[in-house]
């Protein structure tokens, strides 16, 4: 039986979106003629930029100190390193269980004169479309988890529900070499000990007492993706805290020393018609504008922001336990919410831990996404202009090659615990890359 | 002084004696060789090398794990093999070097394994510079590059790699066989740099 969700932008949000009325409809195009490109994603675990520098990666670390590319050893292998990655204590010590050790990525790229397409399927883990993200339940007078990913303490425990959104990666950098090492590294260069879910990760309260990270500045509290060039330098805990002065990281910025990086978002952001523009420099940042998601969560009040508006939800503030991850349920966003008022919740109500925002703005507005999950497959579309004239993305254009790199977040989990490509190269009508987006007519 | 050469002069005068004496000094030379070459050999020995704690606590207990103690082909090198030069007069070096070993190995506490610890890195990093610089010639005594079939597809493509840079320093790649992983410190990154740019 085909079992199947569609969460597609052009049906959610009709013409809201300029851009998404000007390009075509991906989910339509006629992709037979465009050529498919069978990816292994690998497990990576543990293996940051530090390790794969480090002695435990062995002969490799001689070759990418000398600027080798990783598939020059590792073309062909990358099912084998997933599995090894899960059965090796130091880089994955806390495997999940039934987690293979590698997926089947298929990508397909395309463009016209205006715009870039790019679609990409997978076949899940789950029976179930990954299309939910975190929730929270009002439970004997407090607000506790009630679904997040399968790393999290609740759900390890027992006490939550495995429910993360499922996501599509794409890291891709500019064609002149600009960020140092991202050709033959790869997302590696983004990757670092002392972030999220890796070794020597600084506590919270030692994020928040950076004066550029912390709350007196980009007011972070963990640490997340980062290039080595914006750090004064790089140690076994990855120097996260060594940011170069304000001077320096602006003129890296000037001269177009980031990644750009594209998250379709099962839950977060294709519901809404976008996938989340972000990119990696100083720290995984979003595009500037306003993006399709926003934290449900006030965390010195520890309860929600938004609840739903009863008008707009059948007289509920909440969603029921019955409701979650039910694909008919509805989604927060900002047409259907008010703020939270602790006065109208009962006991076992469910909100969502994000709110979607239908009206994205700005840099963080011009990506656009739409996903369906069929028979235990997603695809995933992912369209841009190619040149979006934005400071925080990176302009493609026809004719030239890009180092890419591709990832995905596939059954309830983040960080970490996603699948990975090796460094790999996009063309844009020519054949030298390991994906080929051809010219549509 | 002249009296001396007067009585050398003297001495000399038979060719016999002449004869004699330059058969006494090769043979004094001969057993000179022969002791020196058999304290080389017994001081390259595995057995010698561990009767210090430092070397059997840790080191020997490392090897005995590696595929270098146990392997397919039956072959197990000797601490020496791999530490000491395999010509005579490098040897010798090595060895007037080595007796550095002796006062360290009297002036710590070994039989506590943080003392090891705490010296794995250095002691890491000098045995492999020592070896980059020498272009892993100890490794060749026994290993042939063209005659290396690599078990592994990546192992296969790097040592073509290798071949085709005319940069086979094998400890370059291969710095951590036998003992437990110490960390690539800078100045044996940044010697390996140079080994590479240097064969290029």
């Amino acid at each position: 039986m085909n079992k199947g969700i569609t969460l597609s932008a052009i049906a959610v949000i009709g013409t809201l979106h300029a851009g998404v009325a000007l390009s075509a409809d991906p989910a339509t195009m006629k992709w037979d003629s465009v050529p498919k490109s069978q990816i292994t994603l690998f497990y990576p675990g543990q293996s940051t930029q530090n390790w794969m520098k480090s002695a435990a990666h062995k002969a490799g670390a001689t070759g990418v100190n000398e600027g080798k590319n990783c598939l020059s050893c590792h073309e062909g292998e990358e099912a084998d390193l997933g599995k090894n990655v899960l059965g090796s204590k130091s880089l994955e010590p806390n495997p999940l269980p039934g987690k293979p050790g590698a997926i089947k990525l298929t990508v397909q790229a395309a463009y016209d004169k205006e715009y870039f397409y790019l679609k990409a399927s997978w076949p899940t883990q789950a029976k179930e479309a990954g299309a939910f993200h975190n929730y929270k339940a009002f439970k004997g007078g407090k607000w506790v988890t009630y679904g997040d990913n399968r790393t999290n303490k609740d759900v390890k425990a027992g006490t939550a529900k495995p429910s993360y959104e499922d996501r599509f990666n794409f890291m891709f950098g500019d064609n002149k070499g600009t960020v140092a090492g991202f050709e033959a590294q790869g997302c590696w260069v983004t990757c670092h000990n002392s972030m999220r879910d890796t070794p020597n990760e600084p506590t919270k309260e030692q994020v928040e007492a950076h004066p550029v990270l912390g709350k007196v500045g980009m007011k972070k509290s963990d640490i997340r993706k980062y290039l080595p060039e914006t750090r004064t330098a790089i140690d076994d805990a990855g120097g996260w805290d060594k940011v170069k002065d304000k001077a320096a990281l602006d003129a890296l910025m000037a001269k177009g020393a980031f990644l750009d990086l594209w998250q379709a978002r099962a839950y977060r952001s294709i519901p809404v018609g976008k996938a989340d523009d972000s990119y990696v420099f100083q720290y995984r940042n979003f595009d500037s504008g306003k993006k399709p998601f926003d934290a449900n969560w006030d965390g010195e009040k520890k309860e929600p922001k938004f609840m739903f508006d009863p008008a707009k939800n059948s007289g509920r503030v909440a969603l029921t336990e019955a409701q979650f991850r039910d694909p008919k349920a509805p989604k927060l966003d900002n047409t259907n919410s008010v703020p939270f008022d602790a006065a109208k919740v009962k006991d076992g109500d469910v909100l969502p831990g994000f709110i979607l925002n239908t009206k994205t703005d700005g840099s963080a507005d011009d990506l656009n996404a739409s996903g369906t999950w069929v028979n235990g497959v997603w695809t995933m579309y992912v369209w841009r202009k190619l040149d979006t004239k934005q400071k925080d993305d990176i302009a493609l254009a026809p004719g030239q090659t890009y180092p890419v790199g591709f990832a995905v977040h596939d059954d309830s989990v983040t960080t970490r615990f996603h699948y990975v490509s090796m460094p790999l190269k996009l063309s844009l009508g020519k054949n030298d890359g390991h994906v080929n987006a051809i010219e549509l007519k | 002084m002249r009296r001396l050469w007067g009585s050398v002069h003297a001495f000399f005068a038979s060719p016999l004696r002449g004869v004699l004496a330059v058969i006494g000094l090769v043979v004094v030379l001969g057993l000179s060789f022969v002791a020196a070459e058999e304290l080389n050999i017994q001081a390259n020995s595995t057995k010698f090398c561990v009767s210090c704690h430092s070397m059997n606590a840790y080191v020997y207990e490392e090897f005995k794990t590696s595929k270098h103690f146990t392997n397919v082909a039956g072959v197990r090198p000797e601490c020496g093999s791999c530490h000491v030069a395999s010509r005579f007069w490098p040897a010798v070096w090595d060895h007037a070097m080595g007796t550095h070993d002796l006062i360290s190995e009297f002036s710590h506490d070994w039989t506590k394994p943080e003392t090891f610890e705490a010296r794995r890195s250095a002691m890491a990093e000098k045995a492999r510079l020592k070896m980059l610089g020498e272009d892993s010639q100890t490794c060749r005594t026994c290993h042939n590059f063209d005659a290396i079939a690599p078990s592994r597809k990546r192992g296969e493509r790097a040592h073509a790699d290798a071949k085709q840079k005319n940069n086979t320093n094998c400890i370059a790649c291969h710095y951590n066989l036998v003992h437990k992983e110490a960390p690539l410190t800078p100045a044996f990154t940044q010697a390996i740099k140079e080994a590479v740019s240097a064969a290029k």
